[in-house]
Parts: C-alpha cells; sequence; structure tokens
C-alpha cells in the first residue's frame, strides 16, 4: 500500500503537528473509505512516537506494515462482512480502552488532566540533563494514583522520541564511554529503582548495574561485596560529562529510601548529581509531602530543592474530563469510521446519562485518586463485546458501590454458625466487646432453653458443643471474628489458652448479622435473638 | 493467507471452553462469565507457541498453520477472588486458564505451602518456565537450571529470593519468549514480516521496537504481536497467609502489574482467599482490586454436585440416590455448607442407607422405610463423621446402633481414658480450682477457721460477686496461678494426709507431660516450685475427676453453673 510507506520515511518532526491535529480528525463525521486508510496510516506515526529515528526507518515500518497481515486482515476490512468489522472493531475498542484504564499504556499528553504545568516543569529539568547535559535532581510529590508516573512516563517517552528524531547538539556518538553502535537506539539511560521493590542498598545497587550493563559492559569485573561495586559505578557516575550518555535515575516511592538508616544510595546519587558537569538526572517520587524533612541533613544539601506538585483533581467537570479522556476511542485506534462515529456518539450519550454522573460522583466522593476511579471503571468496559460493541450505560450501574461481598456470605451461612455469630453479637451489645467460644455456647444454651420453655422448642436446633466449636472454628477461620490477643486472650505458642476460651472481637456488622437472620428461612426465635 | 480472522476462531475457541467449564462446575456460571469478562478479555490464537516441539521440525509453515495456540490479552491489575473454602475457586481457574498453562503463562502457587519468597518466587518461574523450557534451536542457558539435578542435590542453578530477581527473571523470560516468537516469525510465509525480522542487528533492536511500540499502541494488528502481549497469570491460593507473614510482600505482589510495567507481557496477580477482601486492604497501596465473589452453593446445586460425585450405580437406584441427597443435605446443612464436608459425609452414609435394598429387605421405592431405618442413630453418626470422631473407611462406628448417653464432650475428649492415680486427681482437682477461683476468695473459701466463724459474713460476700453474667469465672477461661497455692489447696482439699512431698512433685511433673497441667514459664530458669501453671482440663473433666473421688467441688467452685 503506497500511501503507508510513505508516510513511514516521513519526517518525524511531523508527529507532533499530526498528534495535535488528531482530534479534529475524530469530529470529522463521514469519511470515505480511503481517507480512512490515510488517517490509519497517520496513525502510525502518532502511536509510535519514538520509533521514528531516521537510522531506524526498516525497522520503524515494521508494525504498520504487519498490520495488514495481522488480525484485520484484507477480509476484514471487507465492507461486505460487517461482523468481522464489528468484531475487530469492538475488540480493539475494549483493548484501547482496558489498557488505558489499567494504566497498561503510557497516556497521551492530552490524557493527563490538568497536568500541563507539571509536564513542562519536568520536561524543562529531563531536557536540561538530555539534551544540555546540566547534572539535576527534582522531587514529585502528590497523592497516590494521581498523574506523577504517568507524567513521567509521559516526559520520558515524548523527550525519547524527539531525541531520536533529532540528535542532540553535542553529538552522543562522539562519546568515549559506550560503544558507538548502541547509542542510536537510546539518547538515555534509564533506571527506575522503587524503594518499596529494592528494599535494602544491595538490591538496588545490583538492579542499577543491570539497568546500566545494557550499554556499559561490566562483566569483566567481578564484584564480591557490595561496597566496590558502588565505588565503581559512582565514579563511573562521576566521570560523565556532556560527552557521555545521560543517565536519568528516578526513584519511586522515596519515603521508602530514606526510611533506610545512612540514607547511603541517596547521598551517594545526590552526590553524583552535585558535581559541575555530569549529565545525571534523579527523579525522585514521593506521596508523603513531608518527604524532604525526612531527608538528613547531608542529603537534603544535595537535594536541588526543586519540586514539583501534583494534584488529584477536583470537582465534577475534571473527573468527566479524565472519564471522556479515558473512555475514547478514535480513529487513529485502527477501528473503522463508522464504529468510530457510532462509539463517540455513544459515548457522550453515556457521560450525559444521569445515572452515569451520579455513579462518577460517588466514585469520586469515595476517592479522590482518579487511579482508583479509573479502576473501577475497567470491569464496566471490560464488558465491550462484539455482540455489544458500545459502552452500555447499564454496565456501570454497580461499579460505585460493589455488593457487599461479606454481607452475602454471612446471608449464606448455615443455621449454626448463624445463631453463634447472633451469640456474639449479643456479646457485643451487652457491652462485652471481647468474648470467646464458652460465652457464647453459654449464650445459646440458656437463648435456647428459654424458647423450650416458651413452648416453641424444636424450631432451633440443639447442637453438640464440639459441632459448636467445629462451626466457632470456621467463623474465625473465615475472620468474621477476629482473634483478640491481651491479658484475656493468652500467650501465643503451645500456651495458648485452651480452644473455648481464646478472645474473640466480632469482625463483621451487626447490622448485617441482623439482616441475614431477618432473611428468609431463619426461624422467629433466631431472628428474635439477633434483634434483641 | 488466512481464511479467517484469528479474532474470530479465538473468540470461538474461548465460548467453547467457557460452555464446557459451565457444564463441569454446576452453579458457577455467572462467576465463571465474570471471571472470563475480566481475565480473557481478548483471547488470541497466535500463531507462535513456545510449546515444546520436536527438535527436528524446525517451525516449518505446518507448525504455524496448524492453529497457533490461544493467549490471552487482558489488562486486569488484579483480581482478588473470594469464597469460603470447598467452593470451587482453585479448581475453576486451574480449568479456566488451563488453555494458557502450556504457553508458560500461568503459574499457581499456594501460599501455604511457600511460606517464604524465595520458595514462593522460585515455585512461580519453575512453573513458568516448565512450560517454555525448550525455546526451540537456539534454547536458552538459563531455563537450563531451572530443572531439579540429581548431581546439585536437586537445588537450582539460580536463586530468586526477591521481587527485584522475580521481575528480572520474569524480563528474561519474555525476552526470550519474543526471541523465539521472532525466530518462528522469520519463517512464516508472511513475507513483510520475515523480511524485516532477518535483517541485522536483529533480536535487540526489534525487542526495543516492539517494547516502545507496543505498549504504546496495544491495538497493532499483528496477530504475532498478540503473543508478545499475552497476559500471564500468577494466582495465589490461600493468599491470607501472605498478608500474614510479610504485608510488605503482599503489597509488592498486589502492585506487580504497575512494577513490570515495561514489560510487552503484562503481570497480572489473582489472590484467592476465604478471608474477606477487606482485610487486605493497605492504605499506602493500589487500591482494593477487582473482587468476584463465589457465594456459597444453594442447596439444589449441593445436591447437583453431591450427584456428580456418586458412586457408579444400578439405573434403579439413581432415583434413589437423588433423594437421598437431598436428605441428607436437610439434615447435614444445618451445620455445614462446605461441599467437601458433605461428600465425606456422604460416602459413608449412602452405603449405609442403601444396604437394606442391595440385601432384598427394603424395596428401592419405600424410602419412608429407608428412612426409619436409618433415622435411629443418623443424627449421632453425621456428628461423628463430620467432627471426624469415626472414619469414614471404619465401618466399626456403625456398631453404635443405638448409642448411649453422649459421652464427655468437648477437651475432655481424649483424657477419658487416662487413669490417674488418686492424689493425681486430687492435684489436678485443685489446679482446677487454682485456675478458677480467684485468689482473693481463698481464705474465705479453705481456710478452716474462716468456714466455721465467719460463715454468714464470707457467704454474704460471696453472694455479691455471683454475677451470672457472662464474664465469670467458668467462662473466661483459666488463669495462671503460682505452684505454690495450688499445692496449698491440694492439702486443703485432700482428706487425708500426706507426707512425702517429693511424691507429690513427681506427680506434678507427670502432669507437665500429660499437658493436663501447662508450665507458663520457661521450665530451665525456675525451680518447680516458684513456676507458674494453668489447668487444662475441661469443666466436665473435673466434675467426673470429683465424682470418682467422692469430693464435692460444686461449693468450692464461684459463679459455675
Amino acid at each position: 500500500m503506497p500511501p503507508r510507506t510513505a508516510t513511514s520515511s516521513a519526517p518525524a518532526l511531523a508527529t507532533s503537528t499530526m498528534e495535535s491535529h488528531s482530534p479534529t480528525q475524530t469530529r470529522k463525521s463521514k469519511r470515505t473509505r480511503s481517507e480512512m486508510e490515510e488517517s490509519d496510516a497517520d496513525e502510525g506515526v502518532v502511536s509510535t512516537p519514538k520509533g521514528k529515528g531516521k537510522g531506524k526507518a526498516p525497522m520503524a515500518s515494521t508494525p504498520r506494515n504487519d498490520t495488514s497481515a495481522g488480525l484485520s486482515s484484507p477480509a476484514a476490512r471487507d465492507p461486505h462482512e460487517p461482523s468481522q468489522q464489528t468484531i475487530h472493531d469492538a475488540t480493539l475498542a475494549r483493548a484501547v480502552v482496558v489498557d488505558r484504564l489499567s494504566g497498561r499504556i503510557v497516556p497521551e499528553k492530552e490524557e493527563l488532566v490538568g497536568l500541563d504545568e507539571q509536564y513542562s516543569a519536568l520536561m524543562t529539568v529531563l531536557e536540561g540533563t538530555v539534551a544540555r547535559g546540566e547534572s539535576n535532581s527534582v522531587l514529585l510529590v502528590g497523592e497516590r494514583g494521581c498523574g506523577k508516573t504517568a507524567t513521567l512516563d509521559r516526559v520520558l517517552q515524548d523527550l525519547h522520541a524527539r531525541l531520536r528524531s533529532s540528535p542532540p547538539s553535542p553529538p552522543t556518538a562522539a562519546s568515549t564511554n559506550a560503544p558507538a553502535e548502541h547509542l542510536p537506539s537510546k539518547p538515555f539511560l534509564l533506571v527506575r529503582l522503587n524503594g518499596r521493590v529494592h528494599t535494602d542498598d544491595k538490591l538496588a545497587v545490583r538492579d542499577i548495574v543491570r539497568q546500566l550493563d545494557v550499554e556499559r559492559d561490566m562483566e569483566g569485573t567481578e564484584f564480591s561485596s557490595l561496597s566496590p561495586l558502588m565505588h565503581h559505578l559512582l565514579s563511573l557516575l562521576r566521570l560523565s560529562d556532556r560527552t557521555t550518555v545521560p543517565v536519568v535515575f528516578v526513584l519511586d516511592e522515596l519515603d521508602a529510601f530514606a526510611d533506610r538508616p545512612g540514607q547511603r544510595l541517596l547521598y551517594n546519587l545526590l552526590d553524583a548529581v552535585q558535581g559541575e558537569k555530569g549529565n545525571v538526572a534523579v527523579v525522585a517520587i514521593a506521596a508523603g509531602v513531608d518527604v524532604l524533612d525526612k531527608l538528613e541533613k547531608r542529603v537534603k544539601s544535595r537535594f536541588s530543592g526543586r519540586r514539583i506538585l501534583f494534584h488529584p483533581p477536583t470537582g465534577m467537570p475534571a473527573f468527566e474530563t479524565l472519564a471522556r479522556n479515558a473512555l475514547t476511542v478514535r480513529v487513529q485506534h485502527r477501528v473503522s469510521a463508522e464504529y468510530a462515529e457510532m462509539y463517540a456518539k455513544r459515548m457522550e450519550a453515556l457521560l450525559a446519562d444521569p445515572s452515569f454522573k451520579k455513579t462518577l460522583k460517588r466514585l469520586s466522593e469515595l476517592s479522590s485518586d482518579p487511579r482508583s476511579v479509573l479502576w473501577a471503571m475497567i470491569p464496566a468496559a471490560a464488558q465491550i463485546s462484539p455482540a455489544k460493541p458500545f459502552l452500555e450505560p447499564g454496565a456501570f450501574d454497580g461499579i460505585a458501590n460493589p455488593p457487599d461481598v461479606v454481607a452475602t456470605e454471612i446471608r449464606c451461612l448455615p443455621p449454626l454458625s448463624l445463631v453463634l455469630l447472633c451469640a456474639a453479637v449479643r456479646m457485643q451489645r451487652r457491652s462485652i466487646p471481647c468474648f470467646n467460644f464458652a460465652m457464647c455456647w453459654d449464650e445459646y444454651r440458656s437463648l435456647v432453653n428459654r424458647a423450650s420453655a416458651r413452648g416453641s422448642a424444636g424450631a432451633v436446633e440443639r447442637w453438640k458443643k464440639s459441632v459448636c466449636l467445629k462451626a466457632w472454628d470456621h467463623l474465625t477461620s473465615r475472620e468474621f471474628l477476629q482473634p483478640q490477643g491481651g491479658s484475656l486472650g493468652g500467650l501465643g505458642g503451645a500456651n495458648k489458652a485452651p480452644k473455648e476460651h481464646r478472645m474473640y472481637r466480632l469482625a463483621v456488622e451487626a447490622d448485617d448479622v441482623e439482616r441475614a437472620a431477618g432473611g428468609p428461612g431463619v426461624s422467629a426465635d433466631v431472628r428474635t435473638w439477633a434483634r434483641e | 493467507m488466512e481464511s479467517q480472522s484469528p479474532g474470530n476462531t479465538a473468540q470461538d475457541a474461548w465460548s467453547q471452553h467457557v460452555a464446557s467449564l459451565k457444564a463441569d462446575f454446576p452453579g458457577r456460571s455467572r462467576e465463571i462469565d465474570a471471571l472470563s469478562t475480566m481475565l480473557v478479555e481478548t483471547p488470541y490464537l497466535s500463531s507462535v507457541s513456545i510449546r515444546r516441539v520436536p527438535k527436528s521440525s524446525s517451525f516449518s509453515n505446518t507448525t504455524l498453520e496448524r492453529g497457533g495456540t490461544l493467549v490471552s490479552v487482558s489488562s486486569v491489575p488484579s483480581l482478588f477472588v473470594y469464597g469460603d473454602s470447598g467452593t470451587g475457586k482453585t479448581s475453576l481457574l486451574r480449568a479456566l486458564l488451563r488453555p494458557f498453562e502450556l504457553e508458560g503463562l500461568v503459574a499457581f502457587v499456594n501460599c501455604l505451602e511457600c511460606h517464604s519468597p524465595r520458595l514462593l518466587f522460585e515455585h512461580l518461574i519453575d512453573q513458568l518456565l516448565s512450560a517454555g523450557a525448550d525455546f526451540g534451536e537456539r534454547g536458552l542457558a538459563w531455563t537450563a537450571g531451572t530443572e531439579l539435578d540429581p548431581t546439585h542435590g536437586y537445588a537450582r542453578s539460580y536463586r530468586c529470593d526477591s521481587l527485584v530477581d522475580f521481575i528480572n527473571k520474569l524480563r528474561e523470560f519474555d525476552d526470550a519468549r519474543i526471541h523465539f516468537g521472532i525466530e518462528c516469525s522469520s519463517n512464516s510465509e508472511d513475507p513483510l514480516l520475515s523480511a524485516s525480522m532477518k535483517t541485522n542487528n536483529l533480536k535487540r533492536s526489534i525487542y526495543n521496537e516492539i517494547s516502545g511500540s507496543i505498549t504504546n499502541s496495544p491495538v497493532s494488528r499483528l496477530k504475532d504481536f498478540h503473543f508478545l502481549r499475552a497476559t500471564r497469570f500468577l494466582v495465589f491460593d490461600h493468599a491470607e497467609r501472605l498478608r500474614d507473614a510479610d504485608p510488605q510482600l503482599l503489597a509488592q505482589i498486589m502492585r506487580i502489574f504497575e512494577l513490570t510495567p515495561h514489560q510487552n507481557t503484562a503481570t497480572v496477580p489473582i489472590l484467592i482467599s476465604a478471608s474477606p477482601p477487606t482485610t487486605f486492604v493497605d492504605p499506602l497501596f493500589a487500591p482494593l482490586p477487582r473482587v468476584i465473589h463465589f457465594p456459597p452453593y444453594p442447596t439444589g446445586i449441593l445436591v447437583a454436585i453431591l450427584r456428580r460425585y456418586r458412586p457408579p450405580l444400578d439405573p434403579d437406584l439413581v432415583a434413589l440416590h437423588d433423594g437421598f441427597a437431598w436428605l441428607l443435605i436437610d439434615m447435614v446443612g444445618s451445620s455445614t455448607r462446605n461441599i467437601v464436608e458433605i461428600v465425606h459425609v456422604a460416602d459413608v452414609v449412602w452405603r449405609k442407607y442403601v444396604e437394606p435394598v442391595t440385601e432384598g429387605k427394603i424395596k428401592a421405592t419405600d424410602s419412608t422405610r429407608l428412612y426409619r431405618n436409618i433415622q435411629p442413630f443418623i443424627k449421632d453418626v453425621l456428628d461423628k463423621l463430620y467432627l471426624r470422631e469415626i472414619s469414614g473407611l471404619d465401618s466399626s462406628g456403625w456398631a453404635l446402633r443405638a448409642p448411649g448417653p453422649s459421652r464427655t464432650t468437648g477437651l475432655a475428649g481424649r483424657q477419658i481414658d487416662i487413669q490417674l492415680p488418686r492424689h493425681t486427681k486430687f492435684l489436678l482437682i485443685a489446679s482446677f480450682l487454682a485456675s478458677y477461683n480467684p485468689a482473693k476468695y481463698d481464705r474465705k473459701l479453705f481456710s478452716k477457721e474462716a468456714a466455721g466463724r465467719q460463715e454468714k459474713r464470707g457467704k454474704k460476700g460471696l453472694q455479691i460477686k455471683e454475677t451470672r453474667g457472662k464474664l465469670r469465672q467458668q467462662l473466661l477461661g483459666p488463669k495462671a496461678f503460682p505452684l505454690e497455692r495450688m499445692k496449698a489447696i491440694f492439702f486443703i482439699v485432700l482428706d487425708t494426709s500426706i507426707e512425702d512431698s517429693v511424691a507429690v512433685d513427681t506427680q506434678i511433673a507427670t502432669l507437665f507431660s500429660l499437658r493436663l497441667l501447662l508450665r507458663l514459664t520457661s521450665a530451665g530458669s525456675d525451680r518447680l516450685d516458684s513456676m507458674r501453671c494453668r489447668c487444662a482440663i475441661s469443666y466436665d473433666y473435673a466434675q467426673r475427676l470429683a465424682r470418682e473421688v467422692n469430693f464435692d467441688m460444686g461449693k468450692y467452685l464461684i459463679d459455675f453453673t
């Protein structure tokens, strides 16, 4: 197909302009087949922004050429087979939407709602390091899930794409440290560390070496222990100047790094950054606002102090934009024009739907964390299928209040367990928050006796104590009852209190038990016990 | 090239699989649908497989044309499967994900078995690799180490005890898959693909290209890219163990989807647990995963499952078995709805139930008489079977056709046969009194002159404290006491005098070794005299002992009923 080959070798500078035009293209209502194919080809450039170096032209053409041979074989595009087309479109749309909701793909710049400032600030810092050889450090602070990592990933990818298309002014090929043939593929090196994953400095340093090892061969040298390795690494970093490949360190969960005694890794990395000539950037990410106070003085003084604050979106309009961005499927995603048009219409209908708005409002009230709002929408979006190719408002109805599974479990409990739980609830009502099996058994026995004295004997079974104890065991293993330590619960190990005297606390809602006892098939006696 | 769209074929293959599952798991179609939507959003037929193939065939076109293998491309960040034990969580997931297992995309791990990170991760890797151990001609040095080699003392040649190692291992695995996929594709008919694959600096750059472009555009229509983008499922059974052992590790595992973003293959953790999902919340970490709930089976489904478990029967007994299943669940269902328990009980009781029919005493249609035949002792036997007091295989328990009065239950059940000397019995009684009576009443209860002179005042004092409430000593359980106090009580309650206190100490040591008396302070540091102990016998057993030695224990107990 001639248009494809043409675009693939088109100058990659066109990428950015294409990107900015893309939204308007979607809004075109009617398109001919040839127009669609062209935009499809354009899309290849847009969707793979970083793969367009001149030296890589044959490689870059690969994914797109394959498309013609892949899932949508020419048959799938044949207008005479609409069902094939629908299957194709729906499958693609679902993949696009769910991937975006789950964060499997890095969001596009326009999908980062309200983060433009942060994006450009971060871009400036990293550009300084990567393109102009300035060492720097920056801290991204903000609540969990509000887009710190997403923005960083976007910046890194954009930077990557930009540098590949136009090599930075000091030609990296002049570098002496790295073999030249690797350079075109990587304008900068990226080392990602996560404080919760790299749980000690040894793991972290080893992983730094591994991540750098792609370019720098350190295999010849054997390091028996950590400190010579660290030393070697740092000397490499200190050697770096404008002629070497820039390195970007990403330290996710800075809090965890800061909690380590000595903060050795932080100190050394930031110390390497401080040098005048190197081109190393350290991007730290933290959720806690007070993380800077945790840093030791010597570490803090080496940190540039530059902070970029991230705020979760507030207010319904922001969340509506968020939802709209996340659910959009465009022609650029290689669905057919007709489908994209229909999809857009249905999506607008969904967004305008009052029940969807209510759901969204509730989600945003539950958590201002955009990620959890997006994650909550995954099950609904995953329901797009060839049979139901569009977003259905009904699918979103329950997502804001997922069913209370524990309440359901309690409702389905066998009568014996329910009676025991009722006894436990009665304990709690009598201001005995901690109780054991013996008390509940006593309570159960007196209730049964009372019932049989009133003449309603037989309504509630008389279970043996040992059978009850087994049911009690079951309740504790399901964690409906939470074991309590302390003076009454007794010591652990072999000297624990006997099973029937171990203390527990009710871990489910008393209301749930009462409601379960009020359900069908439960004897009137039990219902009364649960209520009293 | 292709007669059919592969997406369509895959969808068909998958719906067939799902339909057969629904037949195999009665009453679980809602859960199967939910899991299938979440986990297998997009089944694809990949033309490339990493399945073991004979070395001789070098992935010719015929291999590719065989239809390929099913992979799932799904992007659910994590999943939580909640439900009681015996509701089919694990077996259903295993069956559902079986098609992907061959591709090295599914690993199950039981957190009960694998209690340390190293065991856990290495177990997972072994499973992933056992499917993909043979990546074609090139082979991979790193997979060689996974086979447990006797010459190395059955140790693995790699070591993986942290999440970093695990993620890196997964990355290597993905690299290997990609190399292999490319190798296969380069033999494919597709001229464009194979041409580009065969060009210079092949592997690394292609990998970079793929990881860049594919993670950006999930919608590539190259089907072999679906092979690369396939989702890997890590299933953690008994995940509550993981939570209790190391919350940090659990948090890492729950975020594994985010922590492996730069690989083509998404990694989805699935936690299976009977503990409520809310107990897994870690405020520091990711939002709570999507919960798939396996509710307990309703009675009708339990009967259907029992029907699946029934032994091979004559056709005329089938109806009888159905009726029996309803009857049994009616009787057992009030105390348990666990299918494992019910199957255990049903197995034995059915043999007894059907016995008169096979012997020709009662006709199979006469269910009333059959019921009456079994009714007198079924309740007792059911309890015994349920409590595992008699084994299902051991039919001697059935000799108890007319069970006697119920025997001592509870903790004393097993102590019944221990014959103790008379003084030892008194020692036990004394320790029971010491355990349950607050020390402040000792004077009133046991001092001889107090009993005579101040009976009135003493009685009054005791009555005030008789709460009859739920916090009385009997229910709160045994307390620790110093051994000295117990000995003092022992000498008071004993009706005869005793000279040899050494013998008493020996008896106490015996009680320790029988674990009727528990030592609470460590053995080495203390002398026998000053240690603290606790009595471990039940009230019933203490009463029995008291009766045996003609001791009126009741008047020394406060607040007992």
